[in-house]
C-alpha cells in the first residue's frame, strides 16, 4: 500500500509563492499532455513503486527519541529513549524500544499537595520502559513539502510486550501502536509514534499500609501500594538511521 | 439356426481398428484419414437378407436408446461401428453427424469436430434432399470452432461449400472466415468486402470491422480504413472506454493517420487510449513515433521516461532506445544520447548474441517447443512473483516470444487437445480400447503432434525476426554512435576555439521554477518510479543545438 499526501503541498506552495518570484526559464507543458487519468497502467503483478529510495528489507534501524506521556497524572511525562529495529521484509521488522522517565512530578501533584496535603514526592516513579514489538509497515508513500522537495514517508503498526520498571519493582507490560516516519534522506528519518501502554502498577493514592507515603522519609517501593491496572498514551519524536 | 444368427451380428460388429492410418502431420491427410476409416467395406456382407434388415434395424434402435439414455460412451460404440458397416452406407452422414453429436456431449471437441467436418465434405458433393445435415454439421463445427479456439477444420469446410449451405444464422461467422482466409491470402480487396458483408447484429461484427479496417490500411485506402475504425468504435460507444473493441478502433486510427502522415490526429487519437488498457503500453511507444515526425521533441522524451522505468524492464523495447537516441541526436544532447547508445548495447548485444547462437544451435521445432515450455515456466513464476531462468533465452526475450497471437493460440490448442487426452484417458477401457476410442485417441495424438510441430516452427520463426530486428536496430545504434561522436567533436572544437560555446541551458539551473496549471501538481524525480506516474512524465530539459 502507498499513499501520497498533498495538501500539505498545496500549501506551502501559495506561501512559498508569495515569497519566491519566478526564475526566467520557463517550460511549458501543453495542458493536453498533463495527467487526466487516475486509473493505472496494466501490468502482470507489478508493485506500486520501484526502484524504492527507501528500501527496508534486510536493514537495521537505531534511532534516540524524546517522549511524552499524553495521560500522566503524577510525574513528570518527559521521557528520552532509543530503539533498534530489523526488517526482515518491505513490511514486517523487529522492534525494540526502550525509554527513560525523568524525575520530578507534574503541576497535579503539586496542586494534590497544595489543596488535598496529598504528597507524592516518596511515591514510587516510573523508571524505564523496555519493549520489543512487531512491527508491520502498511504504507509508504512520498509527499511533496515544495516544489523541489519530495519526502519519503512510511506508516506502519506494532505491538508487544516488555517490562516496566518502576522503584523497586518491574512490571509486564503491553503496548501497541502506530507510526509514521518521514524521510529526510534515504537513510535519516523523523519518526513519529503514538502507542498505548497497558499494565498492572502501583496505585499511589491506595496505599497498603494507610498514611505510609506521609510518614515515609524515603521513596517508598511499588508493593507498598495496591496495585490498579493502568492504560496511559505515549507519544514520541525521534530521529533514526537505517544502515 | 443359432449359428447364423452369431453370424451375422459378428458380421456388423467385428470392425477391425485399423482400418485407417494417419500417415502425414498434415491436417488434410488427418482429416483424410478419418474419412478413409470410414470406407471400410467388409467383403463379408455382400448378401442381404430381410434378418439383417431387422438387426440393423434393431442395432440402430439400441443406439438411439443409448444415446437417449445419456450412455453417451456406449451409444457411440455402436454408432462407430454402423458407421464401417456397408449395411448402413445410406445412413452414412446421418451416423457421422449423430457420433459428431455424441462425441460432442462427451466433449471431445476435436473428435467430434472431425465428424462433422466428414459430413460437411460428404454432403457438399451432393445435391438437394440428400444434403440433410450440411446446416446442422457447420453449425456444430462453427460451435467447435469456438471452444477450441481453432479454426483449420471450419476453414476446410468453408472451403468446400457455398454461402446457400452456410445455416442462415450463421451467415456472418461464414462471412467473418472466409474474409479471414483472403486476408492471409493478401486478398486485401477480397477480405474487405467479404467483412462487410458480416451484420451489425453479429456477434463477429467487431472483430469483422477491425479486421475490413486493417485490410483497408494495407490496401493504402486511408479513408476507407477510418471509417472501419469509426463504425466499429461507434458500435462500442455504449460499451465503455475501456472496451477492447473501442480501444482497437481508436489505436486503428491513430495508425492509420500515422500512416498517412497526419501526426498531430494521431498523436490525439493515441492520447485517448486509456491508460488502464493493455494497448495503452504499445499507443505510448507509437505516439512517441509521431511525435518525433512531428517535431515535438520534448513530448517525445516525456513518453521514454516511462518506456524506459524500471516496470518496462523485461519488455522487449529495442527500438524505444534507439528512437530516443534519435530525438537526443535532434536536440543536440550528446551525453544524454552516448548513455542511451550504451544501454541499448548493454541490453540488447547480449541478448542478440543469445537468440543468434540459440537459432543457429537450434533447427528442430522439438528444440523450440521445449524452449517454449521453459519460458512459458519462467513467465508464470514471474506472475507469481518468483524470479526463474529456465529458458535458455533471455526472459525478455522469451516475453516477447510470448506476446505472438499465433503462438498464444497454438498453446491454447495444444492445452485443449491435452485436456481431451485427459478425458479420453478417464473414459471406461472399453471405449478406449473400442474403434471410435482407438480412433479418438489416434486422432488426437496425431493432432497434438502436428500442432506442436507448427508451435516450434512459430517460435523459431518468431526469434529469426528478433535476430533480424536486433541486427538492423543495432547497425542503427551504431551509425548514430558516429552521429554522436561527430557531433560532440564538432562541440569539442568550438569550445577550444572560444566560439560558439552554448548559453546556459534550463536544465542546468537546479533553481529552476516551473508554471503548472492550476489543478496540477508538479513532482520532481528522484529516481522512485510509480506506478500512477506511469505516462505522466515530463522531459523539462531544452534543447542544446546551436541556432
Amino acid at each position: 500500500m502507498t499513499l501520497r499526501l498533498s495538501n500539505f503541498s498545496k500549501l506551502l506552495t501559495i506561501v512559498l509563492l508569495t515569497a519566491t518570484h519566478w526564475a526566467s526559464a520557463k517550460v511549458y507543458l501543453p495542458k493536453e499532455e498533463l495527467s487526466k487519468e487516475s486509473v493505472l497502467p496494466v501490468f502482470d503483478g507489478a508493485p506500486v513503486v520501484k526502484d524504492r529510495i527507501v528500501n527496508l528489507k534486510d536493514s537495521f534501524e537505531f534511532g534516540i527519541f524524546s517522549g511524552f506521556n499524553l495521560n500522566e497524572p503524577f510525574y513528570s511525562p518527559l521521557s528520552f529513549g532509543g530503539t533498534i529495529s530489523y526488517s526482515f521484509t518491505e513490511s514486517s521488522a523487529l522492534n525494540l524500544w526502550g525509554s527513560f522517565f525523568m524525575e520530578g512530578q507534574s503541576t497535579y501533584a503539586e496542586d494534590l499537595d497544595q489543596f488535598f496535603a496529598i504528597n507524592l514526592a516518596q511515591a514510587p516513579v516510573p523508571e524505564y520502559i523496555l519493549t520489543a514489538n512487531y512491527q508491520f509497515t502498511t504504507h509508504y508513500g512520498k509527499m511533496s513539502v515544495t516544489k523541489d522537495l519530495v519526502m519519503q514517508l512510511s506508516l506502519y503498526f506494532f505491538a508487544g510486550g516488555g517490562l516496566f520498571s518502576y522503584t523497586g519493582s518491574t512490571l509486564p507490560v503491553v503496548n501497541a501502536g502506530l507510526g509514521q516516519k518521514f524521510y529526510l534522506t534515504s537513510k535519516f528519518a523523523i519518526r513519529f509514534d503514538l502507542r498505548g501502554l497497558l499494565y498492572q502498577g502501583p496505585n499511589v493514592l491506595d496505599e497498603k499500609v494507610p498514611s505510609s507515603l506521609e510518614n515515609a522519609t524515603e521513596r517508598l517501593p511499588a508493593d507498598a501500594f495496591n496495585e490498579k491496572i493502568f492504560f496511559e498514551t505515549l507519544l514520541s519524536v525521534g530521529l533514526v538511521f537505517q544502515l | 439356426m443359432r449359428l447364423l444368427y452369431a453370424f451375422l451380428i459378428l458380421s456388423f460388429l467385428v470392425i477391425p481398428n485399423e482400418g485407417y492410418s494417419v500417415q502425414d502431420l498434415e491436417l488434410n491427410d488427418i482429416v483424410k484419414s478419418a474419412e478413409d476409416s470410414s470406407v471400410y467395406v467388409s467383403r463379408r456382407r455382400r448378401r442381404r437378407s430381410s434378418s439383417m434388415n431387422r438387426t440393423n434395424a434393431a442395432l440402430l434402435k439400441r443406439a438411439a436408446s443409448l444415446a437417449d439414455a445419456g450412455q453417451y460412451d456406449e451409444a457411440s460404440k455402436l454408432y462407430y461401428r454402423m458407421s464401417k458397416s456397408r449395411a448402413f452406407r445410406s445412413k452414412y452422414t446421418e451416423i457421422k453427424y449423430i457420433l459428431g453429436q455424441l462425441t460432442l456431449q462427451m466433449k471431445l471437441y476435436q473428435v467430434s469436430a472431425f465428424f462433422f467436418y466428414d459430413v460437411i465434405k460428404r454432403e457438399a458433393r451432393r445435391s438437394g434432399t440428400s444434403r440433410k445435415y450440411i446446416r446442422k454439421a457447420l453449425e456444430k463445427l462453427s460451435l467447435i470452432t469456438n471452444i477450441l479456439d481453432n479454426d483449420v477444420l471450419l476453414k476446410f469446410a468453408i472451403s468446400k461449400i457455398e454461402v446457400r449451405d452456410f445455416p442462415r444464422v450463421q451467415k456472418d461467422l461464414f462471412y467473418f472466415r472466409l474474409g479471414e482466409v483472403q486476408l492471409k491470402a493478401g486478398k486485401f480487396a477480397d477480405a474487405a468486402k467479404i467483412f462487410g458483408r458480416v451484420r451489425s447484429t453479429s456477434s463477429f461484427f467487431p472483430i469483422a470491422k477491425y479486421r475490413q479496417g486493417l485490410a483497408y490500411a494495407e490496401m493504402n485506402r486511408a479513408e476507407r480504413a477510418i471509417s472501419a475504425f469509426e463504425d466499429l468504435e461507434q458500435h462500442s460507444a455504449g460499451d465503455g472506454v475501456t472496451d477492447p473493441n473501442r480501444v482497437n478502433a481508436v489505436l486503428g486510427q491513430a495508425r492509420v493517420f500515422y500512416q498517412k502522415k497526419d501526426f498531430a490526429r494521431a498523436i490525439e487519437l493515441y492520447r485517448e487510449i486509456p491508460r488502464d488498457t493493455v494497448q495503452w503500453h504499445d499507443s505510448l511507444f507509437e505516439r512517441s513515433w509521431a511525435m518525433l515526425q512531428s517535431g515535438q521533441f520534448r513530448s517525445a522524451l516525456s513518453n521514454f521516461h516511462t518506456l524506459h522505468s524500471s516496470y518496462y524492464e523485461d519488455y522487449y523495447l529495442p527500438e524505444s532506445l534507439v528512437l530516443r537516441g534519435i530525438v537526443y541526436l535532434y536536440i543536440c544532447k550528446w551525453d544524454e544520447m552516448a548513455k542511451v547508445l550504451n544501454i541499448f548495447n548493454r541490453i540488447y548485444n547480449p541478448v542478440r548474441r543469445r537468440v543468434i547462437d540459440y537459432v543457429r544451435d537450434n533447427d528442430s521445432s522439438e528444440a523450440y517447443l521445449r524452449e517454449l515450455a521453459r519460458i512459458k515456466i519462467d513467465f508464470d513464476n514471474r506472475k507469481k512473483g518468483i524470479k526463474s531462468q529456465k529458458s535458455r533465452l533471455p526472459y525478455i526475450i522469451g516475453r516477447e516470444v510470448l506476446r505472438d497471437g499465433d503462438i498464444i493460440q497454438s498453446i491454447n490448442y495444444l492445452n485443449k487437445i491435452g485436456d481431451e487426452l485427459e478425458l479420453v484417458a478417464g473414459l471406461p477401457q472399453s471405449w478406449r480400447r473400442s474403434g471410435i476410442g482407438q480412433f479418438a485417441i489416434k486422432a488426437l495424438q496425431r493432432r497434438q503432434v502436428s500442432t506442436q510441430s507448427i508451435t516450434g516452427r512459430l517460435v523459431k520463426r518468431r526469434l529469426s525476426e528478433i535476430r533480424s530486428e536486433l541486427r538492423d536496430l543495432s547497425e542503427q545504434n551504431d551509425f548514430l554512435r558516429l552521429e554522436q561522436v561527430s557531433g560532440q567533436k564538432e562541440l569539442v572544437k568550438k569550445q577550444i576555439a572560444g566560439r560558439g560555446l552554448p548559453d546556459k541551458k534550463v536544465d542546468e539551473d537546479s533553481d529552476r521554477d516551473f508554471y503548472v496549471d492550476n489543478g496540477y501538481e508538479y513532482w520532481p524525480f528522484e529516481g522512485e518510479y510509480w506506478l500512477d506516474e506511469l505516462g505522466n512524465y515530463h522531459y523539462v530539459g531544452l534543447g542544446s543545438c546551436r541556432q
